[in-house]
C-alpha cells in the first residue's frame, strides 16, 4: 500500500503531531510506504524527511503514484486531485468551519466543503462520525480515536498533601475558541489558594496574557512533566475535535475540569473523571475549582476514575493499527457516490452564495451608514463654518463701531487700582 | 447514587425547560405550582428547583432558582440565569429532551420571540407583505416551536446574552436567528445559527431561509449537536449531583 498525507505544513500542533505519528506508523508497517506531501508553496524550511518518512513538496515533480491520498486540513483538500492517486480520503480531526468566526465566512465556507467532496473519510471522533452520517449518509466514515504514546504519558506518585491546588490551563492564549482567558479569569476568582500554569503550543504567542506562566513548545517527556506538576487540568474550549491533552493528563492521574466542547464526552465522564461545567459559566468553573481544592478526596477519586479511563483508552500503536485497518477498508470498498456528494455540494452552495449575499449586503449598508455619516458631519461643518464667519463679521461691526470705541476710551481713563 | 428531583415551573416554562423520567442520576418529575404542595409531600425530593417566577409552597426554599432573563441574586437564594451578579450559574435554559424529537412541522411559520409587542407586530406584517408565514410570540412556546420551521429572537437594548431558550430551538432542528451575543452559551454564530443585529436582518434571513429548504440542513445538524451541551436530562443530572452532596 503507498499512500500519501497532504498536510500544508509541518508544524507543532497536537493536530499536526497526529499527522507525524500516523506517518511514522505506517511507514513502518510491512508492504507500506508512506510520504508527507507539504502542499502550501510558501512554506519554509521543509526538513527532507520526519523520522524516516520522506517529506515532499506538492509542487515537485514525480509524486506517486499512490494507491491512497489522504487529505489532512481543508486547504489540503484541493490536492487530492493534485497527486496521481486511486483513492482519496479526507481525515478529519474536526469540523474544521468551526475554527473560524463569523466574520470569516471566506474561510470558513471553503472549509466546509470538505464535507462535500466525493471521497471517503476517517475521523478522530464519534461525533464528527455522527455529523458526517446526517449531513452525508452516502459517504464512508470511519472513526479511529487518537491514541496516547503510553512510554511517555504513565502514572507517576502524586502525593502533595497541604499544597495549593496546581491548576494547568491547556490552550493557545491567542485562539478566541481555546477559552484561556475565561480559565485564567476563573482560577485567579477561586476562594481557595491556587497555583496556576497555562499550557500552551506558543508559548511566545500569549493573546494578551500577563502575570501567568505559559509552558510550551515542548516536546511529549516535557509535557509530560509538567503534567506530573499539577493536580488538575482546567479546559473551558469551545470547539474541538477530540483534544488529546485531559487524556494525555487521565494517564498521570490528573482529573480535568472541562466545559462540554465537542469531544469532550468521548473520554470524559462528569464526577468519574473530571467534572463538566457549562459554556461562560464562570461562577461554575470557579465553584467546580473551589470544590477540588477543598475536597481532596473528591480530587482523588477523580484521579483514580481518570487512570481507569486511561487504561481502556487506546495506546499510539492501536491508533496507528486501527488508522491502517480503516484505510485499507476504505481503499479495498466501492467508490464513492459522486452523485450524492454533487447533491450535498449544490445544497451547500446555495447556501454560501446566499449568506455571502447577505453579509455582502449587510457589509455595503455599514458601508453607506459611514458615508452618510460622513456626508451629515461634512454639512454640519458647513453650517458651524458659515456660523463662525457671521460671528466675526458681527464682531468686526462691533469693534468698529463709534460705541465700542468709545466705551474703550472711557475704560481707559479710570485709575488702575494700585498693587 | 440516586435523586429524587423536583421541578416546579409554570406549564410553558415546563414544556421547553422541564425535565421527566428516571435518568441513571436519579428520578426527575416537573410540577405545575398548584399541585406542588401535593407533590413534594408525596415525592419528597431531596432536590427541588423552580424555573422562572414559579412559587415553591410552604416553607421549602428552591435549591435552585432558575431564570430565563439576566438576574441578581439575592438572600441567599441560588439562581442560575443567563447573566447578572452574584449568581450560582451563569447559563442559558436547558432543554428538555422531548425537544429534540420534535418533529418538523409541515412547511412552517417564522417565529418571531421579542418582548416588544409594538416591534413583533410590525415585523410580523412585513413578513406577511414579503409573503412569508409568520408569527409573533412574547417567549417561546412549545406550541409555537412545534409550528415553526425557523425561530427570530429579536435583539433586546442592553441585552449581552443568548436568548435563554435558544438552545431549545436548535434541538428541534429549527433555524435559529438571533441576535449578536457576548455570553453565547456555546452556541457559534454562523455555524449553527444566523445572527441578526438588525430587525432588517431578520427579515433578509426570513427570505433566504424561506427559498433554501435543505440547504440550511448543516446549520440545523451542527445546530442539534450544540443542543445537546444543554440537554435537560444531563445538565440537571450535574446540577443534582452537586445539589445533593
Amino acid at each position: 500500500m503507498r499512500i500519501c498525507f497532504l498536510v500544508h505544513e509541518l508544524g507543532r500542533s497536537g493536530g499536526a503531531q497526529t499527522i507525524a505519528g500516523y506517518a511514522r506508523a505506517l511507514a513502518a508497517r510491512e508492504g507500506w510506504e508512506a510520504d508527507v506531501i507539504v502542499t502550501d508553496p510558501h512554506a519554509a524550511h521543509v526538513a527532507p524527511d520526519l523520522d524516516g518518512v520522506p517529506v515532499r513538496r506538492a509542487d515537485e515533480g514525480g509524486l506517486g503514484p499512490y494507491d491512497v491520498a489522504i487529505s489532512t486540513w481543508w486547504t489540503t483538500a484541493a490536492w487530492l486531485w493534485e497527486v496521481p492517486a486511486t483513492r482519496r480520503i479526507a481525515f478529519l480531526q474536526s469540523i474544521e468551519s468551526r475554527f473560524y468566526e463569523n466574520v470569516h465566512f471566506y474561510e470558513r465556507f471553503a472549509a466546509e466543503q470538505v464535507l462535500a467532496l466525493p471521497v471517503d473519510y476517517v475521523t478522530v471522533a464519534g461525533w464528527i462520525g455522527r455529523v458526517m452520517a446526517e449531513l452525508r449518509p452516502d459517504a464512508r466514515c470511519e472513526v479511529v480515536r487518537n491514541g496516547i504514546d503510553k512510554r511517555v504519558f504513565s502514572p507517576r506518585p502524586r502525593e502533595r498533601p497541604g499544597r495549593p491546588l496546581r491548576v494547568l490551563v491547556e490552550g493557545q492564549p491567542s485562539l478566541w475558541f481555546k477559552g484561556v482567558h475565561d480559565a485564567v479569569a476563573a482560577v485567579r476568582a477561586m476562594e481557595e489558594p491556587a497555583e496556576l500554569t497555562v499550557l500552551a503550543t506558543d508559548p511566545g504567542e500569549s493573546g494578551g496574557l500577563e502575570g501567568v506562566t505559559i509552558e510550551g513548545g515542548l516536546h511529549p517527556a516535557a509535557v509530560a512533566d509538567v503534567y506530573a506538576d499539577h493536580d488538575v487540568v482546567l479546559k473551558l474550549s469551545r470547539v474541538e475535535g477530540l483534544p488529546l491533552c485531559p487524556l494525555e493528563a487521565f494517564h498521570l492521574g490528573l482529573p480535568a475540569i472541562v466545559t462540554p466542547f465537542t469531544g469532550h464526552d468521548e473520554y470524559l465522564v462528569h464526577g468519574h473523571n473530571g467534572l463538566v461545567v457549562g459554556f461562560d459559566d464562570g461562577p461554575g468553573a470557579v465553584r467546580a475549582l473551589d470544590r477540588v481544592a477543598r475536597d481532596r478526596g473528591l480530587l482523588a477519586r477523580l484521579s483514580e476514575g481518570a487512570l481507569q479511563t486511561a487504561a481502556t483508552w487506546p495506546s499510539a500503536g492501536q491508533a496507528a493499527e486501527a488508522f491502517a485497518t480503516a484505510v485499507e477498508r476504505l481503499a479495498a470498498g466501492p467508490e464513492p457516490d459522486r452523485v450524492a456528494a454533487l447533491a450535498h455540494w449544490q445544497r451547500a452552495s446555495r447556501r454560501w452564495t446566499e449568506l455571502t449575499r447577505f453579509e455582502v449586503n449587510r457589509l455595503q449598508g455599514m458601508v453607506r451608514w459611514y458615508e452618510g455619516a460622513l456626508v451629515e458631519r461634512d454639512d454640519a461643518l458647513r453650517e458651524r463654518g458659515a456660523e463662525v464667519e457671521e460671528y466675526r463679521r458681527r464682531l468686526e461691526e462691533l469693534v468698529s463701531s463709534r460705541a465700542y470705541r468709545a466705551s474703550v476710551a472711557a475704560r481707559r481713563l479710570i485709575p488702575r487700582r494700585p498693587r | 447514587m440516586s435523586v429524587t428531583l423536583a421541578v416546579v415551573a409554570e406549564p410553558d416554562l415546563c414544556a421547553i425547560a422541564g425535565v421527566e423520567g428516571e435518568f441513571d442520576w436519579g428520578t426527575a418529575t416537573t410540577v405545575a405550582p398548584p399541585e406542588a404542595e401535593a407533590a413534594l409531600a408525596e415525592l419528597r425530593p431531596e432536590v427541588v428547583l423552580a424555573l422562572g417566577d414559579a412559587s415553591v409552597p410552604g416553607d421549602r426554599v428552591p435549591d435552585l432558582r432558575w431564570l430565563p432573563r439576566p438576574a441578581t441574586a439575592s438572600d441567599g437564594e441560588r439562581v442560575a440565569a443567563p447573566g447578572g451578579e452574584g449568581l450560582h450559574s451563569r447559563a442559558a435554559l436547558p432543554v428538555r429532551d422531548e425537544l429534540f424529537e420534535l418533529p418538523a412541522p409541515d412547511g412552517g411559520n417564522l417565529l418571531v420571540v421579542s418582548g416588544n409587542a409594538d416591534r413583533r407586530r410590525a415585523l410580523v406584517d412585513e413578513l406577511v407583505q414579503a409573503r412569508v408565514a409568520g408569527a409573533g410570540a412574547e417567549s417561546l412556546t412549545l406550541e409555537g416551536l412545534a409550528a415553526a420551521r425557523a425561530v427570530a429572537f429579536l435583539p433586546e437594548p442592553g441585552e449581552r446574552s443568548m436568548p435563554a431558550s435558544a438552545p431549545a430551538v436548535l434541538a428541534a432542528r429549527r433555524v435559529l436567528i438571533a441576535p449578536p451575543a457576548e455570553l453565547t452559551f456555546g452556541l457559534e454564530a454562523g455555524t449553527d445559527h444566523l445572527v441578526a443585529s438588525e430587525d432588517q436582518h431578520v427579515l433578509e434571513y426570513a427570505a433566504i431561509s424561506s427559498g433554501l429548504g435543505r440547504s440550511l440542513e448543516t446549520l440545523t445538524v451542527l445546530g442539534r449537536m450544540t443542543a445537546e451541551r444543554h440537554r435537560a436530562s444531563v445538565v440537571y443530572g450535574r446540577l443534582v449531583r452537586e445539589l445533593a452532596g
